[in-house]
């Protein structure tokens, strides 16, 4: 009994043993992406702002965690929406632009901030466009009008919020 | 800055938009008209002058009344809940919250009332006039009234002497109350007095609004914002019950009218420890001395000692309180007494006369183990349900016998043999797990009591008895002892029994083998122990008379206990006990075979009292020895008396094994021959059993019954060995291993489809890739191997003449590696497509141009230590047109500028300058990248450049700020 019982001690022992050296096998590495046609790409542009860095930052931040109903995980541009403007020389902000900046961008759908002076002095105004680039329209905008940079800290998040709520 | 535009149709949310004039909109106080003002004037000189607020303070006041002849009282004051942790008694003053107006007064600090309290003292709603009274509470039910709360024909209480000055030393207390009817000494209280409010008539003009305070030393130990000022000689008026009173509201305390300034006196208040009498009836009744001593001199105890906020809960006597509260059943420090429901913790044989083990006490000798542990159960809470799952101990006596159960253990196979009457047994074992097995022999009535067996125990055996009833208490715990009570009460001693079906009956008696079981030495046995034993002969085993003496009862006891759990010898027993049908019945001669259940059972309590390491010899006598004897001298036929010594007592056991387990086959638990070794000096030892091949022969030797390992490992407390059936090891065994084996199967196929994967992908040609190996395409001569550039414009085609082409101004320094990690370039920023001069075919990178840069720069190192080489040609240079040349480079400088790869961008930037001197918008660029790249000089240079080359350029504001931003950095 107790040799029978040895080798049922034994033989458990050996396959927890492979078992545990099976499981210390390299893992397999991830797969690779595979591109998808016809995949909306959803570019969200960082804020910029000379007057008001620290806004732009707040915002840059919110739009990073920005997300569309309909739409996948947003590519966060490199640059800003002032630079394409800057490169394809067409800095209105009219949709035209927007379109073109889309474009050279290579998205479809564009999250960006524009932050400018506000109605008072010291106060600031940022305005939150989802932009489609293929309509050539923007989907939803929303304004908020912020007394210092660092109310656009703490409120930003709810523009982002009204601007993508779809 | 961008300033968003609102295109028409399209959705724009305005948050919060507010322009100027909005925002300076009604932004002053309001105003009113000059005929408006006017009239509002006269109104204003019509009213009469309205009178000036005055300051309210909430003050807890503590009034000392003399105790109410309250008899169901017994002299104590209802339970104070407001100041939890006051150890002080009840006074018979009545502490009441007042609120009144004191001038110069600091509020006292906010007495927070016990949880549950209701607050008592509310803010008045807005609009509330600001009323000149103060507020009476009305004290609980069963508390006597103040002076001012008294009506005027109710008897008044005995007068309260002045207050006096609580000794010197007696440190302050912070809501120190007066009583209200104290007439403030004329004289100045010492040094450490301290002044106290009284209550001031708010309405009577002739009374003072303030107290008068007398002039004193001020108190070098006095803490100003405890202090409040005393009217010092003066008798202050006792307070008016108004309005607010009723209402429930305490005033407002904003009356800042009264000059600070005045002089305090301040009086030390009584050293009070003031503890919570909060449930405990007996601390609320026991009064201090010092409180006494402070209640004769007229000093109240402070007020969150006795202060009775809530009527209700101070008209709760504290006899009702008291009879409330459960009393501990046991002092603390002892252990809870087991209930009844509980299992029993004890391990032992109990016998009527039992002298080796340590009785309990107030146990009597003759009362059964249940109906006495049932009556010295304490007075504890017990569950019903499980009470009454318990049988009667009475019914308990009736009871049959209850098959041995050695050990106990858990996953032990509980065998139950026979009858024993008149021996009680209370086997109480440990842990008897869910896979208990019970193979029993019925006995008529028998009955098996597991206590805390979680599941139903399986009960296997020969012909359980229909009549045997078993009852299972479940005990939620399983980590307590469970208990397996039986007890014995069989008729007759004498029974028969016949071999099991299957068993070859040798046509002769077998011989008589005879077990004898002796006694410790030490203990009493008053019957001569003679019983003997006769080994079952199981199915395929010839029964071989033996006869052998066996060693103290302690050891066979283990020695059954081990059998039980490997299932040899004890199962065997109870399978030939469980055999063995009724002569009368059957009338078939049988070979003898006895089992020894009385001494199995017996033998548990020995095994768990005794140590189980130590030898036979050495064990103590308390340790539940026992003499059993027990003759088996079976002849065909006859009948087999089973005599059992328990402790001394001789109890004759045995039963008549019912007809009815004779109709069933003998099942054996365990079919095993009995693995009883011969005793040494048994003359004609048992055969020893057949022992299965490559399985090791049981030793036969005594000491060896007990498993040295298994010895090791029992529990001394539990007595139970840790071990779990080897029958239920091994479908986890088998399982374990197959799905391990299952495992690995599936490890090796996983990890060997992706090996054949990898090696077919790196066997197999490409199928369509691009073009790795260049055309034969002459180059020139003077390209050196490291040039990609020159090999580019071969494999491209173009026709760029790479001799005439001055080297490009890509200064090593311009151009430092960057590691840019290529998942942060976005796809769709970069395309490969949109680089066609630039591309090297031979890349395996395209999006990576630092490699590009990285050769380039070494190319122009070697072409700087080869000077006789020609110089090649950037791939971005055209050869026709120098401002296409340009915009293409500046296209591809904006591609890596946008994949953030500002270094890249330079280089192409520079490629269009390089191209196109004039070309602004690569300086534009170049600003740009030089900016995303940290060199702010260069980026306003760039800038600088580039206003200069487009002054009129539309972004040239935008521009601007770009300068003025990076110059402020």
């Amino acid at each position: 009994m107790r040799v029978r019982d040895d080798l049922w001690r034994r033989a458990l022992l050996l396959a927890i043993c492979l078992a545990v050296g099976a499981g210390c096998l390299p893992p397999k590495p991830p797969p690779k992406p595979v591109y998808e046609p016809g995949k909306l790409v959803f570019a969200v542009l960082p804020a910029e702002s000379q007057t008001f860095p620290i806004a732009a930052r707040a915002a840059t931040e919110r739009l990073r965690r920005a997300r569309v109903k309909g739409l996948d995980e947003p590519q966060m541009s490199k640059v800003s929406l002032d630079v394409v403007q800057l490169q394809i020389e067409c800095v209105d902000a009219n949709a035209d632009c927007y379109e073109r900046v889309g474009k050279e961008l290579a998205a479809n759908q564009m999250l960006f901030a524009e932050i400018g002076n506000g109605p008072r002095k010291d106060s600031i105004r940022v305005t939150i466009t989802l932009f489609d680039v293929d309509t050539k329209k923007r989907r939803k905008a929303a304004s908020k009008v912020f007394a210092s940079e660092e109310d656009v800290v703490w409120g930003v998040a709810d523009v982002i919020a009204e601007a993508t709520k779809l | 800055m961008t300033e968003p535009a609102k295109p028409k149709g399209e959705e724009l949310v305005e948050i919060e938009a507010m322009d100027l004039e909005e925002w300076e909109r009604d932004k002053h106080t309001p105003q009113a008209g000059g005929e408006r003002m006017a009239e509002l004037v006269k109104q204003t000189a019509a009213a009469p002058p309205p009178v000036p607020a005055r300051k309210t303070q909430t003050i807890a006041r503590t009034v000392l009344r003399p105790p109410a002849k309250d008899e169901k009282r017994d002299g104590v004051d209802g339970p104070t809940l407001r100041n939890a942790g006051a150890d002080l008694p009840a006074k018979p003053t009545v502490a009441r919250t007042t609120t009144s107006i004191a001038t110069n007064q600091l509020r006292p600090p906010a007495k927070t009332p016990v949880a549950g309290t209701p607050v008592r003292i509310q803010t008045p709603p807005a609009g509330t006039p600001v009323a000149r009274n103060t507020t009476v509470r009305t004290p609980p039910i069963g508390v006597p009234l103040s002076s001012a709360q008294r009506p005027a024909d109710a008897p008044k209480p005995p007068a309260t002497p002045p207050a006096k000055t609580p000794p010197a030393g007696i440190p302050s207390k912070a809501t120190q109350a007066l009583p209200t009817d104290l007439v403030a000494p004329a004289k100045a209280p010492s040094s450490k007095t301290r002044t106290q409010a009284l209550p001031v008539d708010l309405v009577a003009p002739a009374k003072p609004m303030r107290t008068e305070v007398v002039p004193a030393k001020p108190a070098a130990k006095s803490a100003p914002a405890r202090t409040q000022s005393l009217a010092s000689g003066v008798k202050p008026p006792p307070p008016l019950a108004l309005d607010a009173d009723t209402e429930g509201w305490s005033l407002p305390d904003d009356d800042l009218s009264v000059p600070m300034d005045a002089p305090k006196v301040v009086v030390d208040p009584p050293k009070l420890e003031a503890k919570s009498a909060a449930i405990d009836p007996s601390k609320v009744v026991a009064p201090t001395p010092k409180l006494e001593a402070l209640q004769a001199e007229n000093w109240s105890p402070p007020d969150d000692v006795v202060h009775d906020p809530d009527p209700n809960l101070g008209s709760v006597p504290i006899a009702a309180l008291a009879g409330q509260i459960t009393p501990i059943p046991e002092p603390l420090g002892q252990p809870r007494k087991r209930a009844s429901s509980e299992p029993s913790v004890s391990m032992s044989t109990r016998a009527p006369s039992e002298p080796s083990a340590p009785p309990p006490p107030k146990r009597a000798p003759s009362e059964p183990a249940i109906a006495r542990r049932a009556s010295s159960e304490p007075t504890t809470v017990v569950d019903p349900e499980a009470v009454t799952s318990i049988r009667d101990p009475i019914v308990e006596t009736e009871s049959t016998h209850l098959g041995a159960a050695p050990g106990v253990d858990p996953d032990d196979a509980i065998t139950n043999v026979g009858a024993d009457p008149a021996i009680t047994h209370e086997i109480t074992g440990v842990g008897i797990e869910p896979n208990v097995e019970v193979a029993r022999v019925g006995g008529p009535s028998s009955k098996i009591e597991v206590t805390g067996a979680d599941v139903e125990p399986t009960v296997t055996g020969v012909g359980p008895d229909p009549k045997s009833e078993i009852t299972k208490v479940l005990e939620p715990n399983p980590a307590l002892n469970k208990t397996m009570v039986g007890v014995a009460a069989g008729p007759a001693p004498t029974r028969t029994q016949t071999p099991p079906a299957g068993v070859p009956a040798k046509g002769a008696p077998p011989p008589t083998p005879t077990r004898t079981q002796t006694p410790i030495a030490g203990v009493p046995a008053t019957p001569p122990p003679t019983p003997t034993r006769t080994q079952t002969p199981v199915a395929g085993v010839p029964a071989t008379p033996s006869t052998r003496t066996q060693g103290p009862v302690a050891e066979t006891a283990v020695a059954s206990t081990e059998t039980a759990s490997t299932g040899v010898a004890a199962s065997t027993d109870a399978a030939s006990g469980s055999g063995s049908t009724d002569a009368a019945s059957t009338g078939a001669a049988s070979t003898g075979v006895a089992t020894d259940a009385a001494s199995l059972g017996l033998s548990t309590g020995a095994a768990s009292t005794a140590p189980i390491n130590a030898p036979p010899m050495m064990r103590p006598a308390t340790a539940g020895t026992l003499a059993s004897s027990s003759t088996g001298g079976v002849p065909a036929g006859g009948t087999l008396v089973t005599a059992t010594t328990v402790a001394g007592a001789n109890v004759t056991s045995g039963s008549n094994v019912s007809a009815g387990s004779s109709a069933t086959a003998p099942t054996l638990v365990n079919a095993e021959p009995a693995s009883l070794p011969p005793p040494p000096t048994a003359p004609a030892p048992l055969p020893p059993p057949p022992v299965k091949p490559g399985r090791p022969a049981p030793d036969l030797a005594p000491p060896l019954l007990f498993d040295g390992d298994k010895r090791s490992e029992r529990d001394v407390d539990t007595d139970s060995f840790p071990v779990v059936r080897s029958s239920s090891k091994k479908p986890l065994i088998i399982g374990g291993a197959i799905a391990a084996a299952l495992l690995i199967v599936i490890l090796v196929f996983a990890l060997g489809g992706k090996k054949d994967t990898t090696t077919t992908a790196k066997n197999d040609p490409p199928v369509k890739k691009d073009p790795v190996v260049q055309p034969p395409v002459d180059p020139p001569v003077d390209n050196p191997p490291v040039d990609n550039t020159g090999s580019n414009n071969a494999a491209t085609g173009s026709d760029t003449a790479p001799v005439d082409t001055p080297p490009v101004d890509t200064p090593p320094v311009d151009n430092p590696p960057v590691d840019n990690p290529p998942v942060d370039n976005p796809p769709t920023t970069n395309p490969p497509v949109d680089n066609p001069p630039t591309t090297n075919p031979n890349r395996t990178n395209p999006t990576n141009p630092t490699n590009r840069t990285n050769r380039n720069n070494r190319t122009n190192k070697i072409k700087t230590k080869t000077p006789t080489e020609t110089p090649t040609t950037t791939p971005t240079q055209p050869t026709g047109d120098p401002m296409a040349a340009a915009r293409v480079s500046y296209d591809a400088g904006n591609k890596r500028l946008y994949a953030g790869d500002p270094m890249g961008a330079i280089v192409e930037f520079k490629a269009a300058l390089a191209a196109a001197p004039g070309y602004a918008a690569a300086h534009r660029g170049l600003g740009l990248a030089y900016t995303l790249g940290g060199d702010k000089a260069k980026a306003v240079a760039s800038f600088k450049a580039y206003l200069a080359a487009a002054p009129n350029a539309k972004d040239t504001a935008k521009i601007q700020e770009r300068i003025a931003a990076l110059q402020s950095k």
